[in-house]
């Protein structure tokens, strides 16, 4: 599987380990009343859908840096990915 | 006390096999530097002011008076030096580029393998899964092989590259890439 | 008897080789493979099948071959299941028959042929069930016997593999018509091609047959094309390689046969090479197999498919002794008379099945065609003799042959289009299935594979398919006159399809190689496994080496026939790599026997092993695991001693594994302050504190210390096992959780080298390695200190006052190339106090005996309550695993709690993973009351001692307790203690 970089271009899957869903990324606010059932559903509820499907993974064998992937989890067309956090570097300089 | 190599000697492995010379380099001085989206304006102008050099973008590297910057990640380079700091690699750039960057000392954490020869790529191709035959000098890009996480650099197109690689995975790192070279 | 050879082929007949199959010399020459020059010999009796051990021999030339599998030796080894049609013949080869014995021409097994009518499919489910004891000791192991394919020797493989991996804009499959001509107009357009073919030789189906390309014979022409290609730089070209496998996005894998036509492997170089190719557009032009019907005893030695026995003609010039049958739904019939009758061969008669009315051209040959005739039955048990046909009026006939070329058809070779599970369809005008319209991944087909047969339009649908890639790539197409196409001669009428013929109850195979026959496919649809899926596993059809190459499609017609489904609705079984058979070896490639996966050593590794260490595996790492001295025969001996002496004097030894995480930044105080559980936000600078860090479920993921070495600047430690994990966690805590906090990590375990200097006499030990200007007396540097110095006049250095062991103990940490120099000397330094360097053994000991907890008790379903660390889970902040930390179930009155555990007498054993019950209770899951996670024998109190996690622990402190080892199958009585069996309140620390 490849995935495309979006600063270093198309590499290879098994330079990446793969965490799960993108919505790991929106943890929740601990502060609220209900903080145990929404940490709960934040970490066990998911949706499985059949097609496109965001996704982390970590590029350890390479620049360390997550990825957010859009995958489609039928055809296992990937779609895209987006740094998780782009410090918007690489865009001038 | 003496420094020793990751092979537990003072001298630096070399070997001439099949037409390419794997040579063991020693790395004097190597620091990584991080540093935060805000401050890379900063960064830049004291880079440009202390060794004239400008950061390299994703897979390169940029290299003046045998300083070589090498981008790592997202707000992280790799500066590598071919001379001795007494104070540390480390001090020497927090006096020079200041304090607001995070600057590691990395000199003693890796070993360094230069392979050259009229075949390099044939042996490259066994062993790297990028594609080494497109990469021109400046080069540079980490990935894996035999499941050691490397780094590599391209020093002449498809002639010369150099191969670090983490210190404790000398022997291994070693042993794959002269395996390699044997058997083209 | 040997057969004649002409003197055409492409043969090189200057170079003889010797070689011996079934023990007996023979000789070929350099362009044979064995089954070549077997036939060559006249030798057709190959081996015996798999269930039946029936006669077989070759029945293609290429890589489809079911029958034709010999054992060969080679390197000292011996190679089953090896294809006699593409084995390469070399010098010395010695082949040999499976599935035979004594010999291949009297089988004993043979016998199973008899038994026939109980081995149908199917047939362990129904036979062989009584008594059920007998099964596995009696009747399984005799049938597992009884049919084989080749046997494997257990030895090591002596042979070497390699791994690679290539780039290319395209990736040609298959070298032929297509392939080369695709490879030409994409190399010219300037892209970057691949072109691979598992023959030793371009050219594909042109090598055997006689057309002429541009006025030259197929092999001039492909080789001339060849040539050109190879000046360019931006083409490579893969000889004796098989594109075995689609993966996704462009990546296929390939095995290269380097050295297989070899009898031994140049020193130091791989028997085969495994590639794993990235492209970005492919083009599969893998050509076609030919299909044999089923008719009745198809499986005879001398029964082959017609493009074989044109392979054998026209490619290795070999003139077999006649008389020739050719049997024929197609024109190829024709062609393959006319090619038999050029070279001198005696052709008794054309069964043509179509129903035509044609003039025979042959008349004047002594050529009788039979229309509308079909082959029902053959006989000749070792050879064929005869076959019997049936005429159009039904007359039936008996006509004496020693060859039977059969030609019902081709099947495009699609497999690599379907491993990515794009359904294959039916194409009713060539009766087969071929690829879907569109493909993932820029995959396109052409020539043959594509159902495209007659060699002009091969050219002209592989130009326009490349052009179509060309244009994909973004490149500039060149314009190329496809080469004159002359001496074609196959009528190009209507052809027919034949899936099988039926003639009592005489067996037709349709899957040669595993036995599998048109019976046996009519007894699963009456069972009820009429589905394609159910069909391959009740009959095995299509599972053995040859995945069904030459039987699915047919299979897959008669269960349609049977069915009275359409073969469009019947589809096929999923195509799944590897196309041909792949040895584990060239999966393992260089990844093998010691070096099958790297070995990290520590800085002080060549000291150790100088110095007598055994050595550990530890994850990846190789650690000193004890330090044998002279007169210790037992590890039990050296450990023991390394705990007691470093316990009343001082002990040195080697944690540079451990995970080192530098840690800068503005924000990096509230970075640690969310990742660990316990509170770092008012840690001064100087000082270290011991962390626990959860996972987000609230069990404990790691522990470790982390020092604060300035304002902004922490170092973070991790278990050994955990550094990976820890880092990866943390990097996504960084750039996904707080993206705006302003902190850095890099690790450093690398670039330190770090000793624990534990026991009394540490701070002495130190004060020699420490430089003079450095106070590191008890007020200066308390307990949890931590600084940057210098040992050793001048060696910069990290200092740490924390323990593992329990003693007064400090870690003192250098740049690693110093490391070895500095466990020589530190050793040398603790040697004047009698001190000892210690390996992990003893370092585990005092850890338990202290009652830290380690990667035991940190076991993934821990939480810090159980472990005696619910404070350490800080209420006032929140931090990664704080909230779920505090859930209902993981705070029950009845949790875990880590205590200690010590045996009532000591000379009991205490063993990890052992059960805890409470005393009087029955020994059941039941009751269960927890388990042992850590046990070592203690030195210092001399017994045996645990830790463990024990329900409501920390109530039942001073409780009697069993130990149960269900696997020792021994109950030992024990008692509940604290943790901490050596000084509990820490006063040696703070000395």
């Amino acid at each position: 599987m490849i995935i495309p970089h979006p600063l270093l271009g198309p590499r290879d899957s098994q330079e990446f380990v793969y965490m799960g869903d993108a919505s790991l990324i929106k943890r929740p606010d601990p502060k609220k009343q209900n903080a145990q059932s929404e940490f709960y559903e934040y970490l066990y509820l998911r949706n499985n859908p059949a097609g496109t499907h965001k996704e982390l993974w970590f590029h350890e064998q390479g620049d360390r840096s997550w990825l957010i992937v859009t995958r489609n989890t039928l055809t296992h067309e990937v779609i895209g990915a987006e740094l998780a956090h782009d410090m918007g570097f690489e865009s001038k300089d | 006390m003496k420094a020793l190599t990751p092979f537990g000697i003072e001298y630096m492995k070399k070997r001439l096999i099949n037409g390419i010379n794997i040579n063991e380099e020693e790395i004097k001085a190597l620091a990584s530097i991080g540093c935060a989206g805000s401050l890379h304006k900063a960064l830049s102008r004291k880079l440009k002011k202390t060794f004239n050099m400008q950061t390299p973008s994703p897979g390169q590297s940029v290299s003046k008076n045998n300083n070589r910057l090498c981008w790592t990640a997202q707000g992280q380079w790799l500066l590598e030096s071919d001379k001795t700091f007494s104070q540390g690699f480390d001090a020497y750039l927090i006096e020079n580029l200041g304090k607001e960057f995070a600057i590691t000392d990395q000199t003693s954490g890796w070993v360094k393998f230069s392979l050259s020869g009229n075949h390099v790529l044939t042996v490259l191709e066994k062993c790297i899964m990028l594609d080494c035959h497109e990469m021109t000098a400046g080069a540079f890009n980490r990935c894996s092989m035999e499941h050691i996480g490397i780094y590599v650099l391209c020093e002449k197109a498809k002639y010369e590259f150099s191969i670090y690689g983490p210190r404790s995975f000398a022997q291994s790192l070693y042993h794959s890439l002269t395996q390699a070279i044997k058997s083209i | 008897m040997t057969n004649k050879r002409s003197k055409g082929g492409i043969i090189d007949y200057s170079k003889v080789i010797y070689f011996s199959f079934n023990n007996k010399s023979l000789c070929g020459f350099k362009g044979d493979t064995l089954a070549s020059a077997l036939i060559a010999n006249g030798i057709f009796l190959v081996g015996r099948s798999f269930k039946y051990h029936r006669p077989r021999g070759v029945m293609s030339a290429g890589s489809e071959e079911p029958n034709g599998l010999v054992t060969i030796k080679r390197s000292g080894s011996t190679v089953p299941n090896v294809l006699a049609t593409t084995l390469e013949l070399y010098p010395g080869l010695e082949a040999f028959s499976q599935n035979c014995w004594p010999s291949v021409e009297n089988d004993f097994l043979a016998i199973n042929d008899l038994l026939a009518p109980f081995l149908t499919a199917g047939f362990y489910y129904k036979t062989f069930m009584w008594p059920k004891s007998f099964w596995e000791a009696v009747y399984e192991p005799i049938i597992r016997k009884a049919a084989g394919l080749g046997s494997l020797n257990t030895k090591s493989d002596p042979d070497e593999y390699d791994k690679g991996f290539l780039h290319c804009d395209l990736l040609v499959v298959g070298a032929g018509v297509a392939g080369l001509w695709a490879a030409k107009l994409a190399t010219k357009a300037g892209l970057k091609v691949l072109l691979a073919d598992e023959d030793f030789l371009v050219g594909g189906r042109t090598l055997s047959e006689t057309e002429l390309l541009g006025g030259m014979k197929g092999v001039d022409w492909a080789s001339k094309i060849l040539d050109e290609l190879k000046r360019s730089a931006n083409f490579r070209y893969l000889s004796r390689t098989t594109v075995y496998g689609t993966y996704d996005h462009g990546i296929f894998g390939a095995l290269e046969k380097v050295s297989d036509h070899m009898p031994v492997s140049p020193e130091g170089k791989p028997r085969q090479t495994l590639w794993r190719i990235y492209s970005r557009a492919s083009l599969i032009c893998s050509g076609a197999t030919e299909r044999i019907t089923a008719f009745p005893n198809n499986d005879r030695p001398g029964i082959m498919q017609a493009g074989a026995l044109r392979s054998f003609v026209n490619r290795w010039s070999i003139i077999p002794k006649g008389p020739v049958i050719v049997f024929s739904s197609t024109g190829d019939g024709e062609r393959t008379v006319r090619d038999l009758l050029s070279n001198g061969i005696s052709v008794r008669a054309l069964i043509d099945s179509r129903e035509i009315t044609k003039e025979n051209i042959f008349e004047s040959d002594g050529v009788e065609v039979f229309r509308g005739a079909k082959v029902i039955d053959t006989f000749g048990r070792k050879g064929i003799t005869h076959a019997e046909i049936e005429t159009e009026i039904g007359e039936k006939k008996k006509l004496e042959c020693r060859l039977l070329a059969v030609s019902t058809g081709w099947n495009p070779n699609i497999h690599l289009t379907s491993h990515h599970r794009a359904k294959p369809r039916w194409n009713k005008k060539i009766h087969s299935f071929v690829a879907q319209d569109k493909l993932p991944n820029n995959m396109f087909v052409a020539g043959a594979a594509a159902g495209v047969f007659s060699t002009p339009d091969i050219f002209t649908d592989v130009t326009k398919k490349t052009e179509i890639i060309i244009a994909l790539l973004g490149f500039k197409k060149s314009k190329f006159t496809a080469p004159s196409v002359e001496n074609i001669f196959y009528a190009q009428v209507e052809s027919d399809v034949i899936w099988h013929i039926s003639n009592g109850n005489k067996r037709a195979w349709v899957d040669l190689q595993n036995d599998v026959t048109v019976k046996d496919i009519q007894l699963s649809h009456q069972e009820g496994f009429v589905s394609v899926e159910h069909l391959k596993r009740y009959t095995t059809l299509g599972m053995a080496t040859d995945q069904g190459k030459n039987s699915n499609v047919t299979g897959l017609a008669i269960m349609a026939e049977i069915t009275g489904k359409s073969l469009e609705n019947v589809g096929t079984t999923i195509f799944r790599p590897p196309y041909i058979p792949i040895s584990i070896g060239a999966l393992a490639g260089r990844s093998r026997d010691k070096n099958f996966r790297p070995v990290r050593l520590t800085p002080s590794h060549h000291w150790a092993k100088e110095n007598g260490a055994v050595f550990i595996e530890a994850g990846q790492w190789l650690r000193a695991q004890y330090f044998p001295r002279p007169g210790e025969t037992n590890w039990r001996q050296s450990v023991d001693r390394e705990v007691l002496v470093t316990r009343s004097s001082v002990g040195v030894c080697d944690v540079s594994t451990l995970g080192k995480i530098d840690i800068q930044g503005k924000d990096s105080t509230e970075f640690i302050n969310r990742v660990y559980a316990n509170g770092f936000a008012r840690l001064p600078v100087g000082k270290s504190r011991y962390g626990l860090m959860l996972r987000e479920d609230g069990i404990v993921m790691d522990d470790g210390t982390t020092a604060r070495l300035g304002e902004t600047h922490y170092i973070m430690t991790t278990t050994t096992a955990n550094a990976v994990g820890v880092f990866r966690h943390l990097e996504f805590c960084r750039q996904c959780l707080w993206p705006n906090l302003d902190v850095h990590l890099i690790s450093t375990t690398e670039s330190w080298a770090q000793f624990a200097i534990a026991g009394p006499n540490s701070r002495r030990v130190l004060r020699k390695v420490v430089d003079k200007e450095f106070d590191i007396s008890n007020d200066a540097f308390p307990f949890m200190a931590c600084g940057e110095l210098t040992v050793f006049s001048g060696i910069r250095a990290r200092l740490f006052r924390i323990s593992f062991s329990g003693e007064l103990a400090y870690e003192v940490a250098v740049p690693s190339k110093f490391g070895n120099s500095m466990m020589a000397k530190l050793t040398e330094v603790a040697a004047e106090f009698d001190g000892v360097p210690y390996g992990t053994e003893a370092l585990g000991v005092m850890r338990i005996e202290k009652g830290h907890v380690a990667g035991n008790e940190l076991n993934g379903q821990t939480t810090a309550r159980d472990l005696g660390m619910a404070k350490f889970v800080s209420t006032k902040k929140d931090s990664i695993g704080a909230v779920l930390s505090r859930r209902e179930g993981l705070n029950s009155d009845d949790g875990y709690s880590l205590v200690g555990i010590k045996p009532h007498s000591k000379s009991d054993v205490l063993v990890a993973g052992s059960h805890l019950f409470s005393n009087g209770s029955e020994i059941t899951a039941k009751f269960d009351q927890g388990y042992i996670t850590s046990a070592a024998y203690s030195p210092s109190l001399e017994s045996s001692i645990a830790l463990g996690l024990l329900k409501r622990g920390d109530k039942r402190i001073g409780e009697n307790i069993k130990v149960v080892n269900l696997l020792a199958k021994s109950n030992t009585e024990a008692k509940v203690v604290s943790p901490h069996f050596i000084d509990p309140n820490g006063e040696r620390l703070r000395g």
